[in-house]
């Protein structure tokens, strides 16, 4: 557990770090849309949509795509 | 002077599928090798080199910058693949990868639609090959297959026979001002048999159905050549279409979602590539001179990481027999080299950097700010934080780390390493080093900077946002043992119930008149009151004599006789 603790510390001073650069280096001249404008946009955008991706995939597959393994195998059909 | 290199591999394959074992591995690094040797020493704007087949004027070879960085990268992939696969003994799977390749680089160099079309389709058949050398399902699968690219290769050829017919020229160049003057039949039919091959939904399952199927080593090339193939044909032909941009979204998207359900290693890589290849279709789709760069960059780079983790994962398969995630876990201790070289692979196609996806990805969605496509570049980053969530995190989470299932692997041929590392050594210098892939891209001048401070922070910002969620919710993602349907439903379910309702209706129907006919007829004649001998009607009783047939027969000939003596 110990080893979690220490990867979450590394991973929240590297977002810490790139929030800070983005606002140090931040390039207007190829900011095209807001986003590119906000620090850490990519940061809440990277969570969020993998939280996104992964209920709305396993929601799709449990009310719709998945079947048992055999379901192609099954003969006579 | 100017070797094709289709040719050097196309000419080798016989020669491979004689020749004993040990001769065979020499004769597949040299065919290889000489291939790539060819490839990298193309002068610019090579050839053309012309032949006339019954009035048709085709450019076996004319090789501009486009072509050039194809036909490099098929040899590339064709050298790291021949020394993964330099073990396996089957002689007639290394002949079928050499058609295959030389197939795919003939399509890259060809100057016209007619010879592009040949290569295609020996490129579509050697590809079926390859495949059948696969485990016992490569058979069914095979065949669903061939059926999907047969309708894909008629589509194709309709399209360039309309074309011709049409009065087009047949020469690729030509075509740029076909398309541009906008839709006709010849070009959407062509588009769509080239849609098939580059996989794009719904005309993509037979990617997914088949490619996990083929042996460990075949699938590599399996990745490698058909989907970008029909890449560079879509850069050449069909840049700037609108719906090639949606098309492409859509797909990246639509593989992400798959991959989360998927407990197969290597049908999850799959559905990986449909999504990877959906950027480049987006790139084609926007049709300006950096996303088309990008397009051919992102093949370029998609090529060898692709390679690297199916490597990996027929790594996996070689040495435990296993290939789904809810019967893997824990090898990163037995197998540190897999490991650690699919992990370069991994951070390869989830654009880290320093890795050759983020010089080529980013290209294609710095292309869609550029041109003004917000919800593209939206959507297009939405699929790369799925990818990293499969391919770098879900994946070698629950194969290489993640509970130990107590799994001894076998150990594994060395050369099967060498090619992997061949390929993370070239991921890994192109992530250092693009500037030697973007001066060889086909649009010039191209500049991009992908290492400024503020892409490197963004970059960094998604993965570990990825991460974060990922880590929050891994318990939801181990494997599950389950299919999902997909388009290819369509023809495994309904159709092949129709088909065979078919059938047995047919058969049904024969058995029902082999029953129900002599009862039937006996009980016709008795309606028709034919007298009855003994207890049976006598069916000869009113049959004409022989003798009427004879008058006939006579009467004819005398007819014969006098039209001969008239005339």
């Amino acid at each position: 557990m110990k080893s979690v603790k220490v990867w979450w510390g590394l991973a929240g001073a590297a977002a810490l770090a790139s929030g800070a650069a983005k606002i140090a280096y931040h390039d207007a001249a190829h900011a095209r849309f807001w986003w590119h404008e906000v620090p850490a946009f990519d940061l809440v955008y990277g969570f969020a949509g993998c939280l996104a991706i992964i209920v709305l995939s396993k929601a799709l597959g449990k009310l719709w795509l998945q079947r048992p393994e055999g379901y192609y195998d099954e003969d006579g059909r | 002077m100017t070797v094709h290199p289709g040719f050097v591999l196309i000419g080798a394959a016989p020669v491979v599928a004689l020749l004993p074992a040990r001769a065979r591995q020499v004769a597949l690094l040299t065919a290889s090798l000489g291939a790539l040797l060819a490839a990298a020493g193309l002068p610019v704007d090579a050839g053309p080199w012309v032949q006339q087949v019954a009035g048709f004027r085709l450019e076996l070879l004319r090789a501009d910058a486009l072509g050039r960085l194809f036909a490099l990268i098929f040899t590339v992939v064709t050298v790291i693949g021949v020394v993964f696969a330099l073990h396996v003994r089957r002689a007639t799977e290394h002949a079928a990868v050499l058609l295959y390749a030389g197939g795919a680089v003939g399509v890259a160099l060809a100057g016209d639609w007619i010879t592009a079309f040949v290569f295609w389709e020996l490129m579509g058949l050697a590809s079926l090959a390859v495949l059948w050398h696969g485990g016992e399902r490569a058979g069914p699968a095979g065949l669903r297959f061939l059926f999907i690219h047969a309708l894909g290769a008629s589509l194709f050829f309709a399209g360039l026979v309309l074309h011709v017919a049409g009065g087009g020229d047949t020469s690729l160049a030509a075509w740029a001002a076909t398309w541009r003057a906008g839709w006709s039949l010849p070009a959407a039919l062509i588009l769509a048999g080239v849609a098939i091959n580059a996989a794009i939904p719904p005309l993509h399952p037979w990617l997914t159905d088949a490619y996990p199927e083929a042996s460990a080593t075949g699938t590599v090339f399996l990745s490698a050549f058909t989907t970008k193939t029909a890449v560079y044909l879509l850069i050449r032909a069909f840049a700037g279409s609108e719906l090639l941009l949606w098309a492409g979204v859509a797909m990246a998207l639509y593989g992400v979602v798959y991959a989360v359900l998927e407990n197969d290693i290597r049908r999850l890589l799959a559905y990986h590539i449909v999504s990877q290849v959906g950027y480049m279709v987006a790139g084609v789709g926007m049709g300006t001179a950096m996303s088309l760069d990008g397009s051919a960059a992102h093949a370029f780079c998609h090529i060898l990481y692709k390679a690297l983790l199916l490597m990996g994962a027929g790594a996996v398969l070689e040495a435990t027999g296993r290939r789904k995630l809810t019967e893997l876990g824990g090898l990163a201790a037995r197998m540190p080299a897999v490991t650690a070289l699919y992990m370069i692979g991994a951070f390869s196609i989830s654009g880290v950097p320093l890795f050759n996806g983020f010089v080529s990805k980013s290209v294609i969605i710095s292309a869609a700010a550029d041109g003004g496509w917000p919800v593209a570049e939206l959507l297009l980053t939405l699929a790369s934080v799925g990818t990293f969530l499969h391919t770098g995190l879900k994946l070698p989470f629950f194969t290489f780390f993640g509970p130990d299932r107590g799994i001894v692997p076998s150990p594994l041929p060395r050369n099967m390493i060498v090619g992997m590392a061949l390929a993370a050594l070239l991921c890994f210098g192109l992530g250092i080093m693009p500037g030697w892939l973007y001066a060889r891209l086909p649009f010039q001048p191209f500049e991009y900077h992908p290492y400024t401070v503020d892409h490197v922070a963004a970059s960094l910002q998604l993965l570990l946002g990825t991460g974060g969620a990922f880590w929050l919710l891994r318990s939801k993602l181990s494997g599950e043992p389950t299919v999902s349907l997909d388009t290819d439903w369509v023809y495994r379910r309904p159709l092949r119930v129709a088909l065979r309702t078919v059938v047995r209706g047919a058969a049904a129907a024969g058995e029902a008149a082999r029953a129900v006919g002599p009862p039937f007829s006996i009980w016709l004649a008795r309606i028709a009151r034919m007298p009855a001998s003994g207890g049976a009607p006598d069916l000869d009783a009113y049959r004409a004599p022989v003798g009427v047939t004879v008058l006939w027969v006579l009467a004819l000939f005398i007819l014969l006789a006098l039209y001969g003596s008239l005339s």
